[in-house]
């Protein structure tokens, strides 16, 4: 047993937290988004399958869940997660909150452009979005390099976010192949390719494994539980990322398959640092979010086996728009969900009740929101996103409608939980 | 830091038989009046909890080895004993950690005859509902200063 009640005399301090106003706008535009992309996945229920991921309305409405939803949210739980993870502030608040105008502004633009098909839109609005982003990530990258903490953990997240500048620099390159016919209109697949794995494989798989590992022993309570995998996990996934960028590229089936290997193995190594952490645990009760992020890992690797699996039937990567849904909504939308469902009431019951405990009676965390009410939504989400890809495999129509409109409605209810939980009457008035 | 806990190990000076006594009563002098004194000795220093009661220093007294036993002194109305644990500058979630452990592993906590203070730096909000859990009361002070008080207790 440990006690002694050592006197951190001079040391460092943890208390670096943005102001709440900073992280909150992020992710409300986040839940918001979420709310509008469950209502458009319900309304296009009926027309999506594999064969139409081109349509206009399809790339819209994967944008509003990717910049939209996913990484709105993602944003302002990583400024307030930053600081308690290294235990550094936020270089400039100034910048980060001026930023989420220009971000919110240019991201409702963008989707717009894209459900209309506004080439010149795309460009003014996309050039916008990828300067908001670019504008995160150095923030983030600046913070981030500045803690004196070290370990695998901050490689995660600076990777991310150098993947995701990376991701949104293609993502231009590929609105000016729309625009000027030559070099980049021929390389049109792989730009797209690229980008997409920059931005699922790199960022948001980067960021959700690194955070992991404070957010898991922190809503766990966990702790002496090894940490020598992690740097493994690391390795791992740069090179399959890599592998598969050059597969692409160079048209090499047989870097796909390593990139595949190679991605699995990371999951494996992953998901035996998550049974560490959670062996080691303090809390006795496991809650639904927390089990949600469990099994969005597992996902995780069971998307890079439905690659390596389709490498080996199709023999070419046709047919990857199933499998980035499922590794888009299995590993990283279930990953957030699991995370939101305990970020958020903790966030607000911190800002509106921490100053006035031990004062008068307050709500405890869960009051505000009790785990219990997830299960039904993650269990709804879970269910639909299997009966979705089941039946995208076996391109049963009937089956998938119902498969999206079970996620749809899902993410509209924990869309709506968390709002309420926020209180949009209240939060307007907080600093 | 208004607060702090001033570490003091005499079981060298105990084992080669020097007398702690006045090394002991210096560092009591240099004593704030939210200080708290952690002796660590070799065995439970009786007459030595005499001389500061009188001085109105209560104490808790922990038993971390056959060989080594931690005595906090320090000023209190309260008749519980506490025993305190400055968790400011540690890392989350090893404040909401180190606290469960103690009071998982702490006999005496276990039957509500020595209550733990805990200082952080913020209130330990998913500590709360553990507490809740394992039938612990608590009574949280914010100073305002950076330490949040947290005392946690099991009635008897």
């Amino acid at each position: 047993m440990q006690t002694l009640a050592r006197t951190p005399a001079g040391g460092i301090t943890t208390s670096q937290s943005p102001p709440f106003s900073l992280p909150i706008r992020y992710m409300l535009l986040g839940m918001v988004g979420f709310l509008v992309f469950a209502v458009d996945l319900v309304i296009q229920s009926s027309g999506l399958n594999g064969h139409n991921t081109f349509l206009p309305s399809i790339v819209a409405l994967t944008h509003l869940l990717t910049l939209g939803s996913l990484l709105a949210f993602v944003m302002g739980a990583v400024y307030q997660l930053s600081t308690v993870a290294f235990l550094v502030p936020i270089k400039t608040v100034t910048v980060a909150k001026w930023n989420f105008w220009l971000y919110a502004i240019s991201i409702v633009g963008l989707i717009i452009s894209m459900m209309v098909w506004w080439v010149m839109g795309l460009m003014i609005f996309g050039t916008l979005a990828v300067i908001a982003i670019y504008l995160y990530s150095l923030i983030i990258i600046w913070s981030v390099m500045a803690t004196n903490l070290r370990g695998a953990m901050q490689w995660f997240v600076l990777s991310a976010h150098v993947y995701l500048i990376v991701a949104v620099s293609l993502a231009l390159l590929l609105i000016i192949s729309f625009m000027v016919p030559g070099f980049l209109a021929n390389v049109y697949q792989p730009l797209l390719l690229s980008h997409i794995i920059f931005a699922a494989g790199g960022f948001f798989t980067f960021l959700a494994m690194g955070f992991s590992f404070k957010l898991l022993p922190m809503f766990t309570l966990s702790h002496g539980f090894s940490t020598s995998r992690q740097k493994w996990t690391l390795i791992l996934l740069h090179i399959a990322l890599w592998a598969f960028i050059a597969g692409i590229w160079l048209n090499d089936r047989s870097a796909l398959w390593v990139a595949g290997i190679i991605g699995i193995a990371a999951f494996i190594n992953h998901l035996f640092d998550v049974r560490g952490i959670m062996k080691k645990r303090l809390r006795k009760n496991t809650e639904a979010p927390i089990y949600a992020v469990l099994i969005a890992a597992y996902s995780g690797g069971f998307a890079f086996l439905l690659l390596f699996v389709q490498l080996g039937v199709a023999l070419q990567i046709a047919g990857w728009q199933e499998i980035v849904t499922f590794y888009l909504m299995g590993w990283i939308t279930l990953t957030v969900m699991g995370f939101a469902y305990k970020i958020i009431p903790f966030l607000i019951w911190n800002e509106r009740f921490r100053k006035k405990i031990g004062k008068e009676k307050t709500p405890m965390i869960a009051d505000l929101l009790h785990p219990n009410r997830a299960k039904p939504v993650l269990i709804g989400f879970l269910a639909g996103l299997i009966l979705l890809t089941v039946c995208s495999l076996m391109e049963w129509i009937p089956g998938t409608v119902i498969g999206t409109l079970m996620i749809g409605a899902s993410i509209a209810v924990f869309a709506i939980q968390l709002l309420l939980v926020v209180n949009l009457k209240k939060v307007g008035k907080e600093r | 830091m208004a607060r702090q806990i001033i570490e003091l190990d005499v079981r060298e000076m105990l084992k080669t038989k020097q007398d702690p006594f006045e090394r002991i009563m210096a560092t009591v002098q240099q004593l704030e009046a939210n200080d708290v004194l952690e002796l660590h000795a070799t065995f439970r220093p009786e007459p030595l909890l005499k001389v500061l009661g009188k001085q109105g220093f209560r104490h808790a007294v922990v038993e971390e080895a056959t060989d080594h036993v931690i005595v906090q002194f320090y000023k209190s109305r309260e008749d519980l004993p506490i025993f305190h644990l400055d968790n400011r500058g540690l890392e989350p979630p090893q404040p909401m950690v180190r606290t469960l452990e103690f009071l998982d592993q702490e006999t005496q906590c276990q039957n509500g005859t020595m209550g733990v203070e805990i200082w952080n730096e913020r209130v330990p909000a998913l500590l709360l509902p553990e507490l809740t859990e394992r039938a612990f009361e608590f009574q949280v002070t914010d100073e305002e200063e950076g330490t949040v008080r947290v005392k946690i207790f099991r009635n008897q």
